[in-house]
């Protein structure tokens, strides 16, 4: 669902009558490999202040995130009117500093969207290895295990990721562990799916035949041959992963599933912004706008890598990402 | 591997019998998809422990208990109740509902069809104007106007839709007054929520369209019709446009389980009285039957809807049914 294609077909321009000087598309392809270069790059620094702010939050966040002043209530951000460099993004409701709890709410975030895209990473992959592998192999009982796997995905993808969510919350309670398990639940289907197409077809490639012909038990083709050649493509659909679970728990939160308040999460915060969204609309604003930002930047991020690995290689193994 | 021709270049293959297979093995996919997902359901509500402690109040007697297990057939062993809870299901009986006193399909099939009607029309909204974008991208590709699509579809797509919706509100609402907050209601009600969430479609509909339309405007048809004069317009509408469309059926197929998970987070946005909201009010009254039927009747629609999607596929493409 968010393994991202490559939308720019090799050869995108459609015949010109006019003249075209032999150098105009090789710019524009330096060009564009320039801009994913620094956006990418500015997207990798954006993150890593976020990711810091998370990690150091005790250390670094001006206030107390449940701290309540109900004297200081809806101080706008400070270039605002009436706003100071007290609260440098204002105030909510209950007199709270809206970016010490920004700062508390990226380590939700990214705390949960990471877990589960780690857990669901391995997972994923792992039976995606298992069942590309035993599928390729034409052997009746490794073709059942295959198609056994692959059932299992086309019954995870059936079930609504967010309304089985929302259900499992439900049942079992809005804790972090939870969410994590629920949001790996739900994700590792892209990386089992992905796995296995890219070691369908490496069966017929050299390396592996030559390994086979070897001896090498299939655990070491496995771990030493195919593992290298999938982990490239593993790691920009993770990157883009995150993004998409940090979408998911922040919804889980807008809609009170979430982690519950008065722990700040950033779709919380969207929540509760919202019932003042006529007069002061700054928390909600200023929430959503970073989780915009964090989910761009790790899409900016994994683009970024993909080129890498595309023009290290040339037919490597990142080649055609 | 023996070298054979496609199987239906074969002069005894009949592509009669080739389709039958193929339609047979996704009706196969489709029942063990939908058991699938019966037993994971089951097992959710199995796993989450005692509904005593849910449905009955704290100072309840243990006598009380047991006979409320009882009632529920809870002592029975668990294949014993995997088995009852089949047959319940397999003659639409999900139980009554907590909350409302009926039955809890009854109440999921009262609020399905507001549901359906808002993501079907957002779903409309995305193609049409993907589609247009899609192919003033392709025929400017390069341009301006080409990489502002780019750039806004990446947008688009890391927008979290609730805050979209909220943005939505506060601008078009509440600002401007143009269009009601919230609620179900005439066609005014419908644009924001349907805008919002075709917003997260609109950018992937565009790229697929685009990717396809420039791939087809490389074709000797194309090349054929530019050599005969005809106008740019009837060839990129009526020539590369048909050829491209396709890609578009399987973006709205794959993507229809993506759909009702936004539809569910919008909803909640706008008040929508739809299976969205229903699933988020059944949480707060730990009504479990409800939510039991939901979650069923969602992964039975997007399962029908990929199964759907598929034989209509497989009719369209030959490519695809000789991959079985």
């Amino acid at each position: 669902m968010e393994i991202s294609r490559n939308t720019d077909a090799p050869n995108a321009q459609i015949p010109v009558p006019t003249v075209v000087r032999p150098e105009t598309p090789d710019l524009r392809v330096r060009r564009r490999v320039n801009l994913v270069k620094w956006l990418g790059i500015a997207s990798g620094t954006f993150l890593s202040i976020v990711a810091l702010a998370g990690i150091l939050a005790p250390l670094i966040a001006p206030w107390d995130p449940v701290y309540q002043d109900l004297t200081a209530m809806f101080v706008p951000p400070f270039w605002e009117p009436g706003g100071n460099v007290h609260h440098l993004l204002g105030t909510d409701e209950l007199g709270r500093d809206i970016l010490s709890r920004l700062i508390y709410g990226a380590r939700e975030s990214l705390l949960i969207s990471c877990s589960a895209v780690a857990l669901a990473a391995v997972f994923g992959t792992t039976v995606g290895l298992v069942g590309g592998y035993a599928g390729g192999s034409r052997r009746g009982f490794a073709i059942l295990l295959d198609r056994a796997l692959l059932a299992a995905t086309e019954i995870s993808l059936a079930i609504p990721g967010l309304v089985l969510a929302i259900a499992v919350v439900a049942l079992f309670g809005p804790t972090e562990r939870n969410l994590i398990l629920v949001l790996a639940v739900f994700g590792w289907v892209v990386f089992a799916r992905l796995a296995r197409g890219l070691v369908l077809g490496l069966h017929n490639r050299a390396f592996v035949e030559a390994a086979q012909i070897l001896g090498a038990k299939h655990r070491r083709i496995i771990l030493r041959h195919m593992v290298p050649y999938v982990l490239p493509h593993i790691i920009v659909v993770a990157a883009l992963q995150v993004g998409f679970m940090i979408l998911v728990e922040s919804a889980l939160g807008f809609l009170g599933l979430g982690i519950q308040p008065p722990t700040p999460t950033w779709g919380n915060m969207v929540a509760e912004g919202r019932e003042y969204l006529n007069t002061n609309p700054w928390e909600g604003v200023l929430a959503g706008l970073t989780i915009t930002l964090t989910v761009l930047s790790l899409s900016f991020v994994a683009d970024l890598i993909r080129t890498r690995l595309t023009r290290s290689g040339g037919t490597g193994p990142a080649a055609g990402l | 591997m023996p070298v054979s021709l496609p199987r239906d270049r074969d002069p005894q293959f009949s592509i009669f019998s080739a389709m039958k297979t193929f339609i047979a093995d996704r009706f196969l996919r489709l029942l063990v998809v939908v058991i699938g997902a019966a037993i994971m359901a089951f097992a959710l509500l199995r796993l989450s422990g005692d509904p005593s402690t849910v449905l009955l109040p704290i100072f309840a007697t243990p006598g009380e208990r047991a006979q409320l297990r009882h009632q529920y057939g809870l002592d029975q062993p668990l294949p014993i109740q995997f088995v009852d809870y089949t047959f319940s299901i397999l003659h639409g009986n999900f139980g009554q509902s907590w909350q409302y006193r009926q039955p809890a399909l009854q109440v999921v099939l009262d609020r399905f069809p507001n549901t359906l009607e808002l993501a079907g029309i957002s779903m409309g909204v995305a193609v049409v104007i993907g589609v247009a974008l899609g192919v003033i991208g392709a025929a400017r590709s390069g341009g301006v106007i080409d990489s502002l699509l780019t750039t806004v579809s990446l947008v688009a797509r890391a927008i979290p839709s609730f805050w979209l919706g909220t943005l939505f509100i506060l601008f078009f609402s509440l600002k401007l007054r143009w269009l009601p907050t919230s609620g179900i209601g005439g066609l005014s009600h419908l644009v924001l929520p349907a805008l919002t969430i075709a917003f997260l479609f609109i950018g992937e509909v565009a790229a697929v369209v685009r990717a396809s339309m420039v791939e087809a405007l490389h074709t000797d048809y194309v090349r054929a019709a530019l050599a005969k004069g005809l106008p740019t317009r009837t060839i990129l509408l009526r020539h590369a446009l048909r050829n491209a469309l396709n890609p578009v059926i399987s973006v709205v197929a794959v993507d229809f389980g993506v759909l009702l998970g936004g539809t569910v987070i919008v909803e909640n946005v706008f008040a929508w009285p739809g299976i969205g909201t229903l699933a988020v009010q059944s949480v707060g009254a730990t009504d479990y039957p409800v939510l039991q039927a939901i979650v069923l009747l969602l992964a039975l629609s997007v399962a029908v809807v990929s199964t759907a999607a598929d034989i209509v596929y497989g009719l369209v493409d030959p490519r695809i049914r000789r991959a079985v």
